[in-house]
């Protein structure tokens, strides 16, 4: 091991997702503490940072270089959007560290694992004597948690607390031993939003900025309801994926607000950060069992503004000193209302305080950068001992497959006497495949 | 002249590019004084652990003697070829084992997240850069197949398009009112798209397909979609069809469909432009995106029915554009060498390792 980790991180960085922010947030402070490799689903190139040059390589090539000088620790960025296909793909060939910004996956994912045998696979890394797994046979998907994404990790970590309970709850106990280890990290937010200061003052209009997807479980349609109610006079930004745009204008139209509610397309960390720096008041709905969109509660609170947030799910992690809890139901409109109201008749500095110091505690990216670092460190010793393991595990798939091979030959050859020994064997040498893949 | 073996691998029964490319390439170094045979094995893509065995076999080949006639050069073309073993062997590469490179990931790879599917593609990965780098010289039949080999075995090849078999004798006639679809009936050639974008292209537009199934139940699933969209009179199942009849379908076509994924080069591309027509393909068809050019001489549109349908509505509602493109399809075709013309380049080329052969005694005895 060299005297800094060598760490494989696996990110998209491209795109609006959640992984490219976090990873751009950490970069910084990873580079100068371990030696980093970035791993995405493009060409190889090379990121300046202040502690010098990170190599950025195509995700593929991260078995041939682990074999030249092995990672210490594998790193996986995974959320529920294609782009982080390819992380969910290569988590199964060199299982490390998974930091789930998503639990809930709405596809099955991509082809290599549609069909996986992970389960038999886990088992028969936790026991040799087991045979492998059938080849010709059915592994349905277990459905749409990120089972499989959790169990093939050595250290699956969770940026939301939901997630990490549902994961306690549901998944844990079905697994083996070493493999049922679990923490959470909270995702960073930009430094900067925490010099950002909300200047507004009592009485003028209130400018908001709305998370939600238009769909019932965001319950978009009572908050739009009590602006109705109250005569709203200040204004809404509404960003909504590209998808979604016209499904959110409806809904809109539908309660006639189209004069001071803005539907804008295109979400993603980057854009809320660029509305909470210009707006009052962050509101919050999620009415959903799994997650909430992780970073942008957050990223409200560090800019110090008043968050308006459903209490329930991962709205109810949340201290009530900090977000204005909303209650799921028929009170919802007059909680919205009478809180709008409170906001409006005051000062903008006076919510920042305690929000922002906890938004300082928990997301600034140097204390979820440290944290990430301590983990890694206390991690690495079983972590080694899990990835030396599973070397051998390669090495015993390496020598299945030959078996395989022959046994196909075998099959052919029982006429002539022993024709893989006398023919293939010498080739399987010299292109190295005897000795192991 | 030299005696040279063309080595080809396919799957018994099945018929498309390759056989073209290599009866083609024999022909013109038959033609050119060479004494030429090829050398066939049959390849077995499933199941899948039994590549490492067909590759090895092609290794365990003595191709140094052809009877009483020492063999001066091997062709290899596509995988497992060229894992043959000889002091001179060019490479003509149509493709290597797609599901390992550029398909892996994707609906069209087989490969799983098993430790042992891993083994194979590694084992495949690093197999084929030890034997192709023992290359006297490399290239590949497209720049999208070049590029490859260069992305996933960090080897240089030149760019050979293969000329037509038929060369100058496609023809252009009045066109009638089909899409003519050309090609081995299997998920990645994507004819499906064509067919289920029919319902939305004009009523008197009708589908002709050339070709045989190449992938279990793909007829079922064709015959669904045509019985689902109601289009019994629409479409034409023409099967396999012989070099004339073929040229006259090109030649009485309004519209070449031809849209596979990641397509290594695209004899159909080629066929259509020769006839003057244009042709439809998609934003990731790979190999045909080299010749055909959106609103030049075709049209290049998603990868999906809609897109497809609309494309090809254009070219019925203006048919005079739509000759024009295929004319533009036809000159620039005139211009690359690809009609008849190339092979002398071609030949050169691929027998370059000979004349290194010539010159190394000179060089021998000035040592």
């Amino acid at each position: 091991m060299s005297a800094r980790l060598r760490v494989a991180w696996f990110s998209p960085l491209a795109g609006g997702s959640v992984s490219r922010f976090a990873t751009e947030l950490l970069l910084e402070p990873l580079a100068a503490a371990v030696e980093l490799t970035l791993f995405h689903l493009g060409e190889a190139r090379v990121v300046e940072t202040n502690s010098g040059s990170v190599q950025v390589e195509h995700y593929l090539n991260a078995v041939a270089l682990d074999r030249r000088q092995p990672f210490d620790i594998f790193i996986y960025n995974l959320e529920d959007r294609k782009d982080c296909d390819f992380c969910r793909i290569h988590l199964a060939l060199k299982p490390g560290i998974v930091w789930f910004h998503d639990f809930f996956l709405s596809t099955h994912g991509p082809e290599p694992i549609l069909n996986s045998s992970w389960r038999e696979i886990i088992a028969r890394f936790a026991d040799t004597g087991r045979s492998w797994p059938e080849r010709e046979r059915e592994y349905p998907s277990a459905g749409v948690l990120a089972e499989r994404e959790a169990g093939m990790s050595f250290l699956p970590v969770f940026s939301n607390p939901r997630d990490h309970a549902e994961y306690l709850r549901l998944i844990s106990l079905r697994l083996a031993g070493d493999l049922s280890r679990s923490l959470l990290l909270r995702h960073p937010v930009a430094g900067e939003l925490f010099s950002h200061t909300p200047s507004r003052t009592a009485g003028t209009p209130l400018r908001i900025a709305l998370s939600a997807l238009p769909r019932i479980e965001a319950q978009v349609h009572q908050f739009f309801t009590a602006l109705a109610e109250m005569e709203f006079s200040g204004t809404v930004s509404w960003p909504v994926p590209a998808g979604e745009v016209l499904r959110a204008r409806e809904l809109v139209s539908e309660f006639e607000l189209d004069a001071i509610v803005s539907v804008l397309a295109g979400d993603g960390p980057s854009s809320w950060q660029k509305l909470v720096e210009c707006c009052d008041v962050g509101v919050h709905l999620r009415f959903s069992a799994f997650g909430q969109p992780s970073p942008y509660l957050p990223m409200t609170l560090a800019a110090g503004l008043p968050a308006l947030v459903t209490d329930f799910a991962s709205g109810a992690e949340y201290p009530d000193a900090v977000v204005f809890k909303l209650s799921p139901g028929a009170a919802q409109v007059a909680e919205i209302s009478a809180v709008l109201r409170l906001l409006h008749d005051s000062d903008a500095s006076r919510w920042s305080a305690n929000s922002r110091l906890y938004a300082q505690e928990m997301f600034h990216p140097s204390v979820v950068a440290q944290q990430l670092l301590q983990i890694c460190h206390a991690e690495q010793p079983r972590l080694a001992a899990l990835a030396g393991r599973w070397r051998s595990l390669e090495a015993a798939a390496a020598k299945e497959l030959l078996r395989e091979s022959r046994s196909l030959n075998d099959e052919r050859s029982n006429a002539v006497d022993d024709l893989a020994g006398r023919i293939l064997d010498p080739v399987y040498r010299e292109l190295g495949w005897q000795e192991g893949l | 002249m030299a005696s040279i073996l063309i080595l080809g691998a396919k799957v018994p029964f099945t018929r498309g590019g390759q056989d073209v490319l290599m009866n083609t390439l024999r022909r013109e170094l038959e033609k050119r004084g060479h004494l030429v045979d090829t050398v066939e094995l049959p390849y077995q893509p499933l199941p899948k652990e039994s590549l490492l065995n067909q590759a090895a076999q092609w290794r365990s080949l003595d191709l140094s003697r052809g009877g009483a006639h020492p063999v001066d050069l091997i062709i290899a073309t596509k995988f497992p070829t060229y894992y043959a073993k000889h002091a001179k062997k060019s490479l003509w590469l149509v493709h290597q084992h797609r599901a390992i490179f550029e398909l892996y990931g994707s609906r069209y790879s087989d490969i799983s997240d098993d430790p042992r599917d891993e083994a194979l593609r590694r084992a495949l990965i690093q197999g084929d850069a030890a034997v192709i780098s023992e290359c006297s010289y490399v290239s590949g039949i497209s720049r999208n197949v070049v590029q490859r080999l260069k992305s996933f075995s960090g080897v240089d090849g030149e760019v050979l398009y293969p000329p037509l078999s038929q060369g100058n004798n496609y023809r252009c006639e009045p066109a009638q009112d089909y899409v003519l679809s050309v090609g081995r009936l299997c998920s990645i050639k994507r004819v499906d798209l064509m067919l289920k974008a029919l319902p939305i292209v004009h009523p008197f537009v009708k589908l002709k397909i050339v070709g045989t199934a190449d992938e279990p139940g793909i007829m079922d699933y064709f015959r669904n979609e045509i019985d689902k969209h109601h289009l019994w009179d629409r479409v034409e199942f023409l099967g396999r069809v012989s070099d004339p009849d073929l040229i006259d379908l090109y030649a009485r076509a309004s519209v070449v469909y031809y849209a596979p994924h990641d397509e290594d080069y695209g004899y159909v591309t080629l066929e259509a432009h020769a006839s003057s027509k244009p042709v439809v393909s998609a934003t990731d068809s790979g190999g045909v995106l080299e010749f055909v050019e959106h609103e030049v001489n075709g049209l290049v549109v998603e990868p999906n029915s809609d897109a497809i349908g609309h494309a090809v509505n254009r070219l019925f509602e203006d048919r005079e554009w739509a000759a024009a493109l295929g004319k533009a399809g036809r000159s620039r075709l005139e211009q690359t060498g690809v009609l008849e013309q190339g092979w002398d380049h071609l030949i050169e080329r691929l027998l370059s390792p000979l004349a290194d052969a010539a010159a190394a005694p000179e060089e021998g005895k000035a040592a």
